[in-house]
C-alpha cells in the first residue's frame, strides 16, 4: 500500500500517526511545497521575536519521520491530481503514484486585490517564510510603525508574540470590533481596551483602501476609505485564509468553499481523502458544513483520514469553532456559537466582574452550544466537552456561569491553611513567553 | 462485618497482573480532602518548575453539597487525548510509558489544551505561562500522590480490580445495614 500525503502540517502528522497504528509496512510519502520539517504554524510569530527557537518550532522530534518510516519530498509542489491513473503531478512534471491519497494542503492567506498590495513591506503571516521575510524587513528597514489589516485570530496572536518589539502597531478592521467573528461587543471591548493600553492603535469599521508606496516601491502609508492615512513602514495582511484547492482543478474532486468530504474524510473520488483546513467540516452546533480552520480539528481529522486510508472504519462526528488566545495579561477562549444578536432561539447567560472577568454561556434548549471566557478560563475544557457532546445540561446553570462547577474557593482556602503551602495562587499578570 | 470471600481465580490473576497497569484510579468516595496528595505532588515536581514555586498537578475539589463530597482531579490519561490533539507545540505527547506527558520547556502557554480537557485537569499557570498536568510520575514505582493517600482514594491498580473492590465494598455495606450481618 502506498500512501501519499500532500501537506506536512498538523493534518499530515495526525494521518501518519494513525496510519502507523494499523499499517507498519505500507509506504508513506509526504509532499510539501514548504522546505521544512513539520513545524508549529501558530508559533511563527513567536519565532520572530526569538521567544521560540528553531528547535522549539519543530512540531515533532527530528527522528519522527524515520521512526514512522515516512519518505519526504519537501520543497516540491503538487500542481495536479490525476485520480484515473492514480498519481499526482509535481511542478517539474514528475509524477508520484499513490494507492491512497490525502489532501492536507490547508489554507493560504487571502490577499485582497487593493492598490499597492505588491508593495515592498507587505506581508502575509501564514508560513515560516512569511515570518522570515517579515523579520528580515524589520531588521533591515527602519520600521517605526506597522499596520495589521484584519483583527482576527492571526492578528491577535501577533501581539502575543510581538510584545517587546519596538514598533507602534495599528489595527485596521472592517467590522465594528476586534475579533468580531468570535467575540460579542462586551468581550471585544475588553480586549480592545487592553490593546489600547498596550499602545496598539485600533481602527475598527475601517476599510483599507490602498497601500501607498514611496519612489522605491516601499510601503509608506495605508489609506483608509474616507481618506485617512496611517503612515507605516510595514503591513501585515491578515484578513483571512482560503482553502488551498488550486491543485484540484480538473481532478473531479468536489470542492465547495473547501473540499467536500463525508464523515470518514473521503472525497467523492474513491481512494482520495482530505482533512484539515482545506475541507468543509460538519459543525455540530451551527448544524452545517463549513471551513473551520483550527489545529485541533486538523489533527483529529487527519487521524480519522489516516485510519480509514489504512482500512479502518472510523467516523468523524464533526467539530466546533474553538479559539484560545492569551492577549497580554488576559486569557480568552471562545467555543461554538458566541455571537447571539438576533438569535431568539438561544438563551444567553452572562457574568461579568468589572473589567477583569467575563463569562458567557449560550444555550439552545437544554444544550450548551457556545461560550466566551475572558479572564477566567478555568475548566474551559469541560464546557468544550459539553458543547461537543451535546449532552443535556442538568447542572445548575448559574453555578456553571460563575466558573468551576465544583467549589474552587474551598479548595484554595484549604490549601492555604496547610502549613507547607509553597505557593499561593494570585491572579497576576502572565509572564511574557520565555 | 463480612470477611471477604476467598479470592477467585480471576481475582488472583488481577492481583498478580495489577502491577503491570499504570492507571491511577480515583475512588472519590474515599477521599477526605486532606490534601496530602497535593503536597506530595508539589514536592515531587518542584524541581521541574524553577520559575515559580510549585503548583500541584493534582487538586481536590469540593462539590457544593451537604457534608461535602471531595473529588481528586488529575489527568485521566485519555486514550484519544484531546490535549494532545489540541497541542500547538507538540509538547504534549504520549511517550513510551503509555502516559500523556508534557515537555514543559516547549510549552508556550497557549491554553489550547486547557480549552480541550474534558476533565478540567489541566491548570493554566499564568505566572510561568505553562499548562501543568499530571504526567503520571512513571519514573516512580508508585506515584507520590498515591503513596501519600492514606484513605486509599488514589490507587494504582487495574480497572477490573477496582470494580471488584467497589462491588465488594457495596456488598459489605448492604450486608451490614440491611441484613445486620
Ligand atoms: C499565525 C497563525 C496562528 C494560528 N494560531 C492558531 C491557534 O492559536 N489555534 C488554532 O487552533 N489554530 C491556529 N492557527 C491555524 C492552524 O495553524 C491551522 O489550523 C493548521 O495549521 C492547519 O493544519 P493543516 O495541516 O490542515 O494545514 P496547513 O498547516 O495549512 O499545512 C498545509 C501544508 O500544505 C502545503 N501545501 C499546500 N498546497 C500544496 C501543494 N499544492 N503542494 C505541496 N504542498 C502544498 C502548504 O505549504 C502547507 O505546508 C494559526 C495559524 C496561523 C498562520
Amino acid at each position: 500500500m502506498r500512501y501519499v500525503i500532500i501537506g506536512n502540517s498538523y493534518t499530515a502528522v495526525g494521518a501518519v500517526e494513525s496510519i502507523r497504528e494499523l499499517d507498519r509496512q505500507g509506504e508513506i510519502i509526504i509532499i510539501s511545497d514548504e522546505p521544512y520539517a513539520t513545524y508549529c504554524r501558530p508559533l511563527i510569530t513567536y519565532w520572530i521575536t526569538g521567544s521560540v527557537d528553531a528547535e522549539k518550532l519543530a512540531l515533532r522530534p527530528a527522528n519522527w519521520y524515520e521512526d514512522h518510516r515516512v519518505t519526504t519530498r519537501l520543497g516540491q509542489k503538487v500542481v495536479n491530481i490525476v485520480p484515473e491513473s492514480r498519481h499526482v503531478v509535481l511542478e517539474d512534471g514528475e509524477t508520484v503514484a499513490f494507492d491512497r491519497l490525502l489532501i492536507a494542503t490547508g489554507g493560504k492567506p487571502f490577499m485582497p486585490p487593493i492598490e499597492g498590495i505588491d508593495a515592498e513591506g507587505v506581508f502575509a503571516m501564514a508560513k515560516l517564510d512569511d515570518a522570515k521575510e517579515f523579520n528580515a524587513w524589520v531588521s533591515q528597514e527602519h520600521v517605526e510603525a506597522g499596520v495589521i489589516v484584519g483583527a482576527g485570530l492571526i492578528c491577535l496572536s501577533l501581539f502575543k508574540a510581538m510584545e517587546g518589539m519596538n514598533i507602534k502597531f495599528t489595527l485596521v478592521e472592517l467590522l465594528d470590533r476586534v475579533l468580531g467573528i468570535a467575540l460579542d461587543h462586551t468581550a471585544s471591548g475588553m480586549i480592545e481596551k487592553r490593546l489600547l493600553a498596550a499602545g496598539v492603535g485600533v481602527r475598527t469599521s475601517s476599510l483599507a483602501e490602498a497601500i501607498l508606496q514611496d519612489e522605491q516601491g516601499r510601503v509608506r502609508a495605508i489609506r483608509l476609505k474616507g481618506g485617512d492615512e496611517i503612515p507605516c513602514q510595514a503591513v501585515v495582511m491578515a484578513v483571512g485564509m482560503r482553502p488551498n484547492v488550486d491543485l484540484l482543478e480538473g481532478s473531479g474532486v468536489e470542492v465547495n468553499r473547501g473540499i467536500v468530504v463525508d464523515d470518514g474524510m473521503r472525497t467523492n473520488v474513491p481512494g482520495v481523502y482530505a482533512a484539515g483546513d482545506v475541507v468543509e467540516t460538519w459543525d455540530i452546533v451551527n448544524e452545517m458544513s463549513h471551513v473551520i480552520a483550527i489545529l485541533p480539528l486538523a489533527y483529529e481529522q487527519g487521524r480519522i483520514a489516516g485510519w480509514n486510508m489504512a482500512g479502518a472504519e472510523r467516523r468523524y462526528p464533526g467539530g466546533i469553532p474553538l479559539n484560545s488566545l492569551p492577549i497580554f495579561d488576559t486569557s480568552l477562549m471562545t467555543m461554538g456559537i458566541t455571537i447571539t444578536d438576533d438569535r431568539p432561539d438561544l438563551e444567553v447567560l452572562t457574568h461579568q466582574e468589572a473589567d477583569q472577568v467575563y463569562r458567557k454561556l449560550v444555550f439552545r434548549e437544554d444544550r450548551l452550544v457556545g461560550a466566551i471566557l475572558v479572564g477566567d478560563i478555568a475548566h474551559g475544557g469541560v464546557l468544550t466537552a459539553l458543547i461537543r457532546s451535546q449532552a443535556p445540561v442538568t447542572y445548575d446553570r448559574q453555578a456553571m456561569l460563575k466558573g468551576d462547577p465544583l467549589d474552587i474557593e474551598v479548595t484554595r482556602q484549604r490549601e492555604a491553611a496547610r502549613k507547607n503551602v509553597l505557593w499561593e495562587r494570585t491572579p497576576g499578570p502572565a509572564l511574557a513567553v520565555r | 462485618m463480612v470477611t471477604p470471600a476467598p479470592g477467585t481465580r480471576r481475582e488472583m490473576l488481577n492481583q498478580m497482573t495489577g502491577q503491570y497497569t499504570r492507571d491511577i484510579i480515583v475512588d472519590a468516595g474515599k477521599c477526605t480532602g486532606c490534601m496530602d496528595c497535593v503536597d506530595a505532588c508539589k514536592q515531587a515536581i518542584a524541581h521541574e518548575h524553577p520559575v515559580i514555586a510549585p503548583v500541584a498537578r493534582i487538586t481536590i475539589r469540593e462539590a457544593l453539597v451537604e457534608g461535602g463530597v471531595h473529588l481528586p482531579l488529575l489527568c485521566r490519561n485519555c486514550a484519544e487525548a484531546p490535549c494532545v490533539t489540541a497541542c500547538m507545540t507538540g509538547c504534549r505527547i504520549r511517550n513510551g510509558s503509555g502516559w500523556v506527558v508534557t515537555a514543559y520547556e516547549r510549552c508556550v502557554g497557549c491554553w489550547m489544551c486547557v480549552m480541550s480537557c474534558p476533565f478540567g485537569a489541566i491548570e493554566a499557570v499564568h505566572e510561568e505561562a505553562l499548562a501543568r498536568k499530571c504526567d503520571g510520575c512513571t519514573s516512580y514505582e508508585v506515584p507520590p500522590c498515591v503513596t501519600a493517600c492514606e484513605p486509599r482514594a488514589l490507587r494504582v491498580e487495574g480497572q477490573t480490580n477496582f470494580a471488584q473492590g467497589r462491588r465488594r465494598d457495596f456488598a459489605t455495606r448492604v450486608n451490614a445495614t440491611l441484613l445486620g450481618m
